[in-house]
């Protein structure tokens, strides 16, 4: 849990500059720190693989029903909103670019994964909907804060605010979900 | 040659009533389409007089699927994304509805019969 919110606040910090950039007048400084559509792109769209991971990981461990079709649920509309993106890049002759933020993400989800990939039965379906629960929350805070704001093409924008309205959706589920396990 | 327009008139008039009572007709008895948007993972409120025999016309705007399905199982509509999807009516009363894939995401029709 610690580590996803460190994770929520590596997005939200090395980011913060592109937002202010908006309300700075000075095109050096923007050059200097901004984030770009192809680096949102590729936050956008890593996260949503991790999540298709995270799930496909549930869905061959888990047995409890409300729990698999949670993770049915992510994997289900990570793909579709994932699929809308790479056609919107291509459409715009976009490529995304790694970039630190999508690197941190990859490698605190394959911690997790590693971690939890060894709980069985209850812990496991604890631990997984713990951790959506902390990703949903950390990736929605990201998007709120930073890549809308900072988001320049309008159909980028479109898709991302789509995005948040999706996965603060998620986020409910996997709250209700959370005490539901307890 | 003034029984004419007098004529014409009378046909009008007759035609006129005519019509009017076929519109009365419609609105109180024909079945009628409402359309209920899905949004930003939102359920528009659903419109008001419903009776059974009408349709709902579910439009999703969303990328991903929903489903419109009753609590009391009268009724569950699988709607794909950026999709549009119709059911007739069949039960009378107040029927709470829900999305499988999303439980966040609910609604209530209220049917007449
Ligand atoms: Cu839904």
């Amino acid at each position: 849990m610690l580590r996803v919110m460190f994770l929520g606040m590596a997005i939200a910090s090395s980011s913060l500059a592109a937002a202010s950039n908006d309300n700075a007048s000075s095109t050096a400084a923007t050059q200097e720190t901004s984030i770009g559509d192809a680096e949102i792109a590729h936050i956008a769209y890593t996260a949503g693989q991790l999540d298709i991971m995270a799930a496909q990981q549930a869905l061959e461990r888990s047995t409890n029903e409300d729990v698999r079709a949670f993770a049915a649920t992510m994997l289900r509309d990570h793909k579709a909103v994932n699929d809308l993106a790479l056609a919107l890049v291509t459409k715009l002759g976009v490529t995304p670019q790694a970039n630190p933020v999508s690197q941190s993400l990859t490698d605190e989800a394959d911690a997790v994964r590693a971690r939890i990939t060894k709980l069985s039965g209850r812990a496991f379906d604890r631990a997984y909907i713990e951790r959506e629960v902390g990703f949903h929350a950390a990736v929605n805070e990201a998007l709120r804060s930073t890549l809308i704001p900072a988001a320049q093409n309008p159909e980028l924008k479109d898709l991302l605010e789509q995005g948040l309205a999706l996965f603060s959706a998620h986020q409910q589920h996997a709250e209700d979900l959370a005490s539901e396990l307890q | 040659m003034t029984a004419g327009p007098k004529f014409v008139g009378v046909i009008a008039w007759a035609t006129l009533a005519f019509a009017s009572s076929v519109l009365l007709a419609t609105n109180s008895q024909s079945p009628r389409i409402h359309e209920i948007s899905i949004e930003k993972m939102k359920f528009a409120s659903a419109p008001a007089n419903l009776k059974v025999g009408d349709t709902i016309r579910w439009i999703n705007r969303d990328a991903v699927p929903h489903t419109a399905s009753a609590r009391d199982r009268s009724f569950d509509v699988n709607i794909p994304g950026n999709s549009v999807r119709e059911m007739k009516i069949l039960a009378k009363g107040r029927h709470e509805f829900f999305c499988r894939y999303h439980p966040t995401m609910k609604g209530v029709l209220s049917v007449t019969p």
